[in-house]
């Protein structure tokens, strides 16, 4: 491993323990982060995960094509609702404004619920969420349907064990996932 | 193990009267025709009956002591607990009643067992008296190992049920169910006691919904596997298995015809969840709903005519019915808080379904023709998930109770619950015979 690919690495995950730590505080603010070190990739390179489960949670960090560190955030949704508020809108204009500059980027989009009600209308309920995401940032330019997959968790897979409404704002979610390349 | 919720209805209360009518009914043996326990319900919950008395005597023993002493160690608590769960009788327990005074003042009946135990095998001769004459109204001889005696025992407690209430006794039936193992599930077929568990499924993916053919030998459940959901068919007796559906789109809530031919599932292949069915042999996929909304969770009619399920077309999660070729869509649940997870019951009249009041789920009964309905619980914590059991009168939930979550069986008509000793994060179980 050379020595400037260490760094970079070591960059990139303090970058995403950074971008976590924020989240975590409930700063919903969108960061952008752009680590000066590009000697790795070039503009067609396939974009990598940096962090995605289980480190942080609620974010995940990919390494873009030109090098740059982009970080989703989760959409947070409503009891028992998939429609997306001013503030999920906000996240998932930053996340289409960067799928659709960067165009090798590509997501999986979970749908994930709280866990009050059945597990099977859960999964029905987490996969209209995700469909909800997905077509909103395809309305918005993200059209390459391929670049966006959609599965759903239902309510099985919590980020805040709790049984408060503290916990299930948490877990009623639409969560981004960078796939390996 | 597990414990009776209730308070134990003592012999003091019972009607002289009842019991001798029941001495009488139960004198003559009894054809294989279960009564119904179903009743239309009107504005009240459903029937409470009157127990019969039964004294279950202390087991005892002969031949080899130290075979028979562990048969009637293990086997007395399981046949307590079978004919408590029953909930026809008023059980008590103790030493023999030969004694002439001792019987004065009972009424109902007395459950003899004797161990009679030779090397691995035992005898077990079961008696039952009338009380307070104490004659004998039945009698049968079953031969058991220590190895099956819990199945034997469960044995006896359905012919007891038969013989002194003239129903099918559910004791020998089977609860299969989803278990978090690490970040998967499997599914897993028990005793209907929670006893004896076994692991149907070692896949390491979200297995859910198991549904078994009424002839018990095939398993169908949901399995989310590398990012996609599949409809999967397993032959129980050789663990072979075959995908049935799978995605686009989720493939959730399967669930086998009465006649063990079809599965119904709900799928989201068009863009949204609607009810599906398909041949058992992977043929055939037929779509019933037509909806925007989320339709799932479908369940026949024991004659396989019409399909309940839970949608959200008018905005909240309400339970419908429709024919099994998706005509005569009508709406069942009246009210406007969540319901989902209808399970209809075996003799076809009622559903039980989970309706969400106050912020948490209680079990509600509600009659397929009228739509009337009562919360069989009502916010003693949260009950998920329901179903019948093949008498049409208990109910498996998952409940979170005071602490306490896990698989619990229900007596729909007496409110009367039992925790299963099954540990762990149990999702989506289903009754089987």
């Amino acid at each position: 491993m050379t020595r400037s690919l260490k760094l970079s690495l070591i960059f990139a995950l303090a970058a995403g323990l950074a971008v976590a730590g924020c989240a975590r505080k409930g700063n919903d603010n969108l960061v952008n982060t752009n680590p000066t070190d590009k000697s790795k990739t070039g503009a067609d390179a396939t974009p990598t995960p940096v962090t995605n489960d289980p480190n942080s949670p609620t974010t995940s960090t990919e390494k873009a094509g030109d090098g740059k560190l982009y970080t989703y955030q989760d959409v947070r949704f409503a009891y028992d609702d998939a429609s997306l508020d001013a503030e999920a809108k906000t996240v998932l204009k930053d996340i289409g404004d960067h799928l659709v500059t960067s165009a090798k980027s590509r997501v999986i989009i979970e749908g994930h619920c709280d866990e009050r009600g059945s597990v099977e209308y859960n999964q029905a309920l987490g996969e209209r969420r995700a469909n909800s995401v997905k077509e909103y940032l395809t309305s918005y330019g993200v059209t390459d349907d391929s670049r966006m997959r959609t599965i759903s968790y239902g309510n099985q897979r919590p980020i805040d064990p709790g049984h408060d409404e503290t916990a299930w704002a948490k877990n009623r979610r639409a969560h981004f996932v960078v796939p390996n390349p | 193990m597990i414990s009776n919720s209730l308070t134990r209805i003592t012999v003091v209360i019972m009607v002289v009267a009842a019991a001798a009518a029941l001495i009488l009914r139960a004198s003559v043996p009894r054809k294989a025709e279960a009564r119904s326990t179903e009743v239309r319900i009107g504005l009240k919950r459903g029937l409470k009956r009157d127990p019969i008395p039964l004294r279950l005597d202390d087991w005892t023993s002969a031949g080899d002591m130290a075979g028979a002493a562990s048969a009637t160690t293990t086997g007395k608590p399981v046949l307590e607990n079978d004919l408590t769960i029953s909930g026809l009788f008023g059980v008590t327990t103790g030493s023999s009643v030969s004694d002439s005074t001792a019987v004065a003042g009972l009424s109902g009946y007395e459950l003899a067992v004797e161990v009679h135990a030779t090397g691995r095998d035992e005898d077990l001769n079961v008696r039952v008296y009338s009380l307070p004459g104490r004659s004998v109204v039945w009698q049968k001889t079953y031969r058991a190992t220590d190895t099956i005696l819990r199945r034997v025992v469960h044995e006896i407690s359905d012919d007891v049920v038969f013989q002194l209430a003239g129903e099918t006794g559910i004791a020998q039936s089977q609860i299969a169910y989803s278990l978090e193992l690490g970040r998967a599930r499997e599914i897993f077929i028990a005793d209907y006691d929670g006893f004896n568990p076994r692991q149907a499924t070692r896949d390491r993916n979200l297995d859910f919904s198991p549904s078994l053919s009424s002839d018990g030998r095939w398993l169908v459940y949901s399995s989310l596997r590398r990012q996609t959901y599949a409809i999967v068919l397993q032959d129980i007796s050789t663990g072979r298995e075959r995908v049935l559906f799978e995605g686009p789109g989720s493939a959730l809530s399967p669930a086998f015809s009465p006649d063990g031919e079809s599965v119904a599932f709900a799928t989201s292949r068009d863009g949204n969840h609607e009810i599906y069915t398909v041949k058992r042999d992977g043929t055939g996929l037929a779509r019933l709903t037509r909806s925007e909304a989320i339709d799932v969770q479908p369940s026949w009619s024991p004659d396989g005519r019409q399909i309940a399920f839970c949608s959200d077309r008018t905005g909240t999660a309400g339970i419908y019915v429709m024919g099994s070729d998706g005509t005569d869509t009508r709406r069942i649940s009246r009210d406007r808080n969540r319901c989902e997870a209808p399970s209809w019951s075996p003799k076809g009249v009622l559903l039980a379904y989970m309706a969400r009041v106050s912020g948490t789920y209680d079990t509600r009964i509600a009659d397929v023709a009228t739509g009337n309905d009562y919360n069989l619980t009502q916010g003693n914590g949260s009950d998920e998930s329901p179903h019948w059991a093949a008498n049409g009168r208990h109910l498996v939930v998952v409940a979170h109770r005071g602490g306490e979550t896990g698989l619990f069986i229900l007596n729909s008509e007496s409110g009367e619950t039992f925790h299963l000793p099954i540990r762990g994060n149990v999702e989506t179980p289903t009754w089987y015979r």
